[in-house]
């Protein structure tokens, strides 16, 4: 632990930009998954309300996310015990089944310090730069390919935050970790880390009962019996409730994804360290902060801004809103991208990083249907003719000739064809 | 002083030159900018504001980062352009590289120009495929996107450490540490210059081919 201590100005400086770089941080990648290009402008004289020489808009909810989870965590990163800021992104599909895909960490060492560092000018720049080095890191993960293709009826991005050690054990097998940027202070060190997953599939946990699992294309384990009619209307009823579930009361049944969750976050909890699991979460939908500024206080209770006290609640009035026609209207006049995504499940090499089913607009999931297969032929096209056929030199200016010859022989039509184009009633 | 120095090698075809130069240039430009200084007296001076836009490339599946400043994008747009030209004119030569060099002046004394003093070089070695089918041509998009991954956070490890940079200088002195040409930014000084040297190794070419060859 550094011995050297800075004294009161430096200390509430520090505190301060601490603060906003959490914050900064927190904008930079909940927007980079909203699907949208980003342009922001640069200024000759900034007005005062740029932090860290950045034009980076705030985005309410993620700044009141935000700043409610540094206050939960009733110590700031920088002061002991030090507990890291995490941000997590999660892909949902209309089923209701998610994959987390990446979580952000910045954590502070203070095993490592330089007291030469001035707050206010080095350590302030140093956070610019890692600033724009996850600015510019947000756009390489795989991640962002995927957020730019999310629609309502195929997948949305979510994000959540928490102070604590940062949860990997639900990324996958195979999760590449990369360093973003590191901030060297009189006092400590902050580090910027990504960890994201390789492999779009869920590993299988064996079912408690003992039923076999079995895996969808998504690979989650699920009974025999899931989808059977009378279940899936009991969870519809659920939804509506407003109410989280809890474990002893719910009577959803077991092998529903919610379930999946909390078994796997379970079996995170013993993983994770002796911080143990974070204590307030807000879990939001990126599509739901995507709002101008007029929508914020109307959509506002449809963001489903909410904290959890305990690792088992679980986002289900998120759900709910999703089947409330207001939200759907939201998301449909937000920007979508209509993309057919491929059908990629046994034909890619291992490392392939997509999975993702083709669901053909307005056809059937079936995969001896027409159009699915008319789009999975599509997705190895023929090789091009002009690729196989080479004709000659002499055999292109032939063909050239004749053809003139023949536009030529027939001026007058076309002369006749562009009279009529060009007459107007 | 020893100007730092990093190398990067791709093999690409003739379209993807542009996106691929681009991207690498303007992640690291984007890092080695600062806001326009705004001098307000002598000694006082405010700094200016970093904008930022996402460019979605044609011929790769990526997406990146530049400094919002059409100045900037049209200067390194022309040198990459002026490249590109040189590259694929000739048939001979399919390889070539790139280099973006950051510097700064030093005074000198009676008339002389001021001496040109690089502190951080990047280069960028392209080599020029030739392929002949669309199997292939998806298989290398897509390597290549990951391997523009992998640049972006090695250039970002590479940016963070803590080696030397330029300190800001007396205000009467920015010329000499950053190019106050530009109206909205400050970037530090640099140049782009390139060469279509026939000397590149052809191994990179051969691997891809190899690695490819192998997973099919």
């Amino acid at each position: 632990m550094s011995d050297y201590q800075l004294n009161n100005e430096d200390h509430e400086a520090l505190e301060k930009f601490t603060k906003f770089f959490l914050v900064k941080a927190a904008q930079i990648i909940v927007q980079s998954r909203l699907g949208d290009k980003k342009i922001t402008k640069s200024k000759a004289v900034c007005s005062g309300n740029e932090w860290f020489h950045l034009s980076i808009k705030d985005i309410p909810e993620v700044t009141v996310n935000a700043k409610k989870c540094l206050a939960d965590a009733q110590h700031l990163l920088i002061n002991p015990p030090h507990r890291p800021f995490c941000v997590e992104i999660s892909l949902r599909t209309p089923d209701f089944q998610t994959i987390t895909l990446e979580t952000w960490c910045i954590s502070f060492d203070d095993s490592i310090s330089d007291p030469s560092q001035r707050v206010r000018f080095n350590i302030y720049n140093r956070m610019s730069i890692v600033l724009r080095s996850l600015l510019t890191c947000t756009r390489a993960t795989p991640t962002y390919q995927l957020s730019r293709k999310q629609s309502a009826d195929k997948y949305i991005i979510c994000y959540k935050m928490y102070s604590g050690e940062p949860i990997v054990s639900h990324l996958g097998e195979h999760y590449s970790k990369k360093t973003i940027g590191n901030i060297i202070t009189p006092i400590g060190r902050f580090v910027l880390n990504v960890a994201y997953r390789t492999r779009l599939t869920m590993s299988s946990t064996p079912v408690d009962n003992g039923t076999v699992p079995c895996f969808t294309q998504f690979g989650i384990d699920i009974r025999d019996d899931h989808f059977s009619l009378g279940k899936n209307q009991h969870c519809l009823e659920e939804d509506n409730d407003a109410q989280l579930p809890s474990i002893e009361s719910s009577s959803i049944p077991k092998s529903s994804p919610i379930e999946v969750m909390k078994r796997r976050q379970m079996s995170s909890e013993s993983i994770s360290s002796s911080h143990g699991t974070p204590d307030k979460v807000y879990y939001s939908k990126l599509r739901a902060a995507f709002t101008t500024p007029s929508n914020i206080a109307h959509s506002s209770s449809h963001i489903g801004l909410y904290s959890r006290t305990s690792d088992n609640d679980l986002p289900y009035a998120l759900m709910m809103q999703q089947q409330q026609p207001q939200s759907m209207e939201q998301e449909q006049n937000s920007k979508n991208n209509f993309y057919l995504s491929g059908d990629f499940d046994n034909e890619t090499a291992p490392d392939d990083f997509i999975l993702v089913e083709v669901k053909p607009f307005f056809g059937k999931s079936d995969s001896t249907d027409d159009l699915a297969l008319f789009i999975r032929s599509c997705q190895q096209p023929p090789m091009l003719e002009s690729f196989v056929i080479e004709p000659s030199l002499g055999e292109t200016i032939n063909q050239l000739t004749e053809e003139l010859r023949v536009f030529e022989s027939k001026v007058e039509e076309f002369d006749q064809l562009v009279t009529t184009l060009s007459t107007t009633e | 002083m020893n100007a730092r120095s990093q190398t990067f090698e791709f093999a690409v075809e003739g379209r993807q030159i542009d996106e691929v130069v681009s991207c690498m240039f303007h992640t690291i430009l984007f890092h080695r900018c600062v806001g326009k200084y705004h001098t307000n007296g002598e000694d006082s001076y405010s700094v200016g504001t970093l904008g930022y836009t996402d460019v979605d490339c044609d011929y790769i599946d990526f997406t990146y980062l530049q400094v919002t400043s059409q100045e900037l994008q049209r200067a390194v747009a022309e040198k990459i352009n002026q490249f590109h030209d040189k590259l694929r004119s000739s048939d001979s030569n399919r390889s070539g590289q790139i280099t973006l060099e950051f510097y700064q002046k030093k005074k000198s004394r009676w008339m002389f120009k001021p001496e040109e003093i690089p502190w951080e070089i990047w280069t960028i070695k392209i080599e020029q495929m030739q392929l002949s089918s669309e199997n292939e041509r998806q298989f290398m998009r897509e390597k290549l996107s990951d391997s523009l991954t992998e640049r972006i956070f090695q250039i970002t490890e590479i940016i963070n450490k803590p080696d030397y940079v330029p300190k800001p200088p007396h205000l009467s002195e920015l010329d000499l540490v950053f190019d106050t040409s530009y109206t909205d930014i400050q970037p530090y000084l640099f140049k782009i210059h390139f060469s279509d040297s026939p000397t590149i190794v052809n191994h990179v070419k051969t691997m891809i081919k190899e690695a490819f060859n192998t997973s099919l």
